[in-house]
């Protein structure tokens, strides 16, 4: 259970498998992106390419860099992920306990010191990483190569970090609580540096006639970026990064490259990163917009001329890249709004990360710009974007509007397009209503009926689909009064939601979809929920199964938020008590 | 240290990641503590990601087609008359 639609990708998918090993399980942030298995694809290489061997660093000094790094972050979900991991390798947890408050005291020696404390600094405030912060970490002997894993380390573990904001995955154990001490941000020691002053490590020469990375940075950005350049050392990171780039930003079947484009822009104007901006303004340019206009969509996206849905895209991108910890699912249902789906906003949140990859790379390196900066970003940049407040409300953009529009002028065939699009939602919320199959079929004709009747009185105040959704749901009640007066949606019927205590407390299975086939599992489910009261099971069938938002529900059935939320928690613990005898493990039973 | 009551009456805004960092914090360390929210937790989880993925009551498209064909006949009729 994410912020998103998740679908199941099966065990043996291989990145999963890669994964297992990597972590001992497969975390769930991952599972939280099965829409697109490309991008998990290519998470999972630079993981693995990193992460398994033990190179220059240990496993256990880069897991140990990860935990301190998710705890600067606030990230409890990654905190709890790195210190079982931490632990399974054997290190005590007062020493774990201790770099997640960033205690000095922790039993380390000076040189795993040195690479917290250059982690956190980089993760945190890499703007203000200079040469010198490089030359600390080589007086403490250790090796180019040792620190460039570093840097490299630090730059996963934030798209790591981002992608659990961004995604909200359920946790994969019990939550560690992170002290809000633990995520103050190090101090500035040294002047603002900006990312420049690089490169900072040793190179290798290599060549696009024999390194084939670079052949493909050099056909897709018309050089090979100094950033690339500047990680020789691990060609076989570069290869898996190309791999990420080919997985993540190549592809348009869901966001465009321009979107995509503007999502890295404007990530990289958050970080304060001069390079990557340079960079991504150059690369829009390549793709017909003039440097001014790049320019102002790094510098303020609003007042660029661009579609309202991408205006409020990019909100998101800036929100998740810099007040991470404000962002929640409340930000998804805005974009949703837009018409963006959940594969949209997944990729979305994906491409944020990658930036957030970049970004931190970048400022480890210290590499020199590629293209000369039209704009160099400073310090008080940092305190005009993080200040960013959010944007007002959006306006709704309907993807009907267009056949609503022609269905009004007397259109039928649009009106037909509009009764195959939403025939599915409008007998979904029906069964959800009256509880039977049969009746939802007559309800929704009546539905679709009464819809085209007053069509001409719809002025687009909501979603088409809201709309159909709110003649449905009133054409469901009415025959739910007249067939059962006692259960209704807006009765005071059974006790309140807040009284509810659960009695199946057995754990479940690990993995309750491996129990049943998918018809079994849809029988089982239907079962549970036509058992439902009915104002508990339509709230169920909108938010769980038709992935409504909370606004979007209460509009539908024109009942208030706080309503809408209490009756989708009693409904999915009622659901869970139906459930549990079929999913639960062979296991002690619990009292509560 | 809230209690399993307490916790259960804020489980709702907590699954849906909509309680303020305090209260998140509290029952974080409750369920960490507390093998039976934990599990309920859990199995909510679940639940979620069962019903999300079992395409219940699906209205298969050989099956709506004849109720839209139906629909459209009646507008249609309604029209001319």
């Amino acid at each position: 259970m994410s912020y998103l639609r998740e679908v199941t990708v099966g065990g043996a998918f291989p990145p999963f498998v890669a994964l297992q090993v990597l972590f001992g399980f497969v975390p769930n942030v991952f599972r939280a992106q099965s829409l697109l298995p490309r991008v998990i694809e290519a998470e999972a290489g630079i993981a693995c390419a990193l992460l398994l061997e033990e190179r220059d660093l240990s496993r256990i000094q880069k897991a140990s860099m990860s935990l301190a790094i998710s705890a600067a972050h606030g990230d409890a979900y990654w905190v709890s992920g790195y210190y079982q991991l931490l632990r399974s390798m054997g290190v005590p947890g007062d020493t774990l306990d201790r770099i997640v408050v960033n205690d000095h005291h922790a039993d380390l020696s000076a040189r795993d010191q040195a690479l917290l404390d250059f982690a956190r600094k980089l993760a945190k405030r890499g703007p203000w990483l200079s040469g010198e912060d490089i030359a600390e970490l080589r007086s403490r002997r250790l090796s180019d190569e040792s620190i460039l894993e570093a840097v490299i380390v630090t730059a996963l573990t934030g798209f790591f970090c981002t992608l659990s904001k961004g995604l909200g995955p359920f946790p994969d154990f019990i939550v560690k609580p992170v002290p809000p001490s633990a995520s103050t941000s190090p101090q500035a020691a040294g002047g603002y540096v900006g990312g420049t002053g690089g490169p900072h490590l040793r190179t290798v020469e290599l060549s696009p006639e024999n390194f084939p990375p670079f052949a493909f940075f050099l056909e897709g950005f018309g050089l090979i970026p100094n950033l690339f350049r500047a990680q020789s050392l691990r060609q076989d990171v570069l290869e898996a990064e190309a791999e990420a780039i080919r997985k993540i930003l190549h592809h348009k079947d869901i966001l465009s490259r321009l979107q995509k484009e503007c999502i890295l822009l404007v990530g990289s104007a958050a970080n304060l990163n001069t390079y990557c901006v340079a960079a991504h303004c150059e690369a829009l340019r390549r793709m017909g917009l003039s440097a001014e206009e790049a320019d102002q969509i790094a510098l303020d996206h609003h007042k660029a001329d661009l579609p309202e849905a991408d205006t409020a895209l990019l909100d998101f991108t800036l929100k998740l890249t810099a007040r991470p910890a404000d962002f929640g699912p409340h930000d998804i249902d805005k974009v949703r709004r837009y018409g963006f789906t959940d594969e949209h906003i997944l990729e979305g949140v994906v491409v944020t990360a990658f930036n957030t990859f970049f970004n931190t790379l970048q400022m480890g390196l210290g590499t020199t710009p590629d293209v000369v900066p039209r704009r160099t970003f400073g310090p008080d940049d940092g305190h005009r974007l993080a200040a960013t407040e959010g944007p007002p409300e959006p306006v709704q953009v309907d993807p009907d509007a267009g056949l609503v529009a022609r269905a009004q002028s007397g259109d039928l065939d649009a009106f037909e397009d509009l009764v195959n699009r939403h025939s599915r939602i409008v007998y979904r919320a029906l069964v959800g209503v009256v509880g039977n199959f049969d009746e939802a079929q007559d309800a929704m004709q009546e539905t679709f009926l009464k819809a085209f009747q007053h069509i001409g009185s719809f002025q687009g105040r909501s979603k088409f689909s809201t709309w159909l959704l709110m003649i449905a749901s009133n054409t469901g009640l009415q025959r739910l009064r007249d067939r059962k007066p006692l259960e209704s949606l807006d009765d005071a019927g059974t006790q309140p939601e807040e009284d509810f205590r659960p009695r199946q407390v057995r754990a479940w299975t690990e993995n309750p979809e491996q129990l049943y086939s998918s018809a079994e599992r849809r029988g089982l489910v239907e079962r549970g929920m036509l058992k439902l009261p009915a104002k508990y099971r339509v709230v169920l069938v909108l938010r769980d199964l038709e992935q409504l938002s909370t606004e979007e529900t209460a509009l539908a059935l024109g009942l208030g938020i706080p309503a809408i939320k209490s009756r989708l928690c009693r409904a999915r613990l009622m659901l869970r008590e139906a459930l549990a005898p079929h999913f639960a493990a062979r296991a002690e039973r619990i009292g509560l | 240290m809230i209690t399993c009551e307490q916790f259960m009456a804020d489980f709702g805004n907590y699954f849906e990641g909509e309680v303020a960092a305090d209260l998140r914090r509290e029952m974080e360390s409750h369920i960490s503590h507390c093998r039976t929210c934990q599990v309920v937790c859990d199995s909510t989880s679940k639940t979620v990601r069962i019903v999300t993925d079992s395409g219940s009551f699906y209205l298969r498209p050989e099956a709506a087609q004849p109720l839209v064909a139906r629909i459209m006949g009646r507008i249609r009729r309604s029209l001319e008359s």
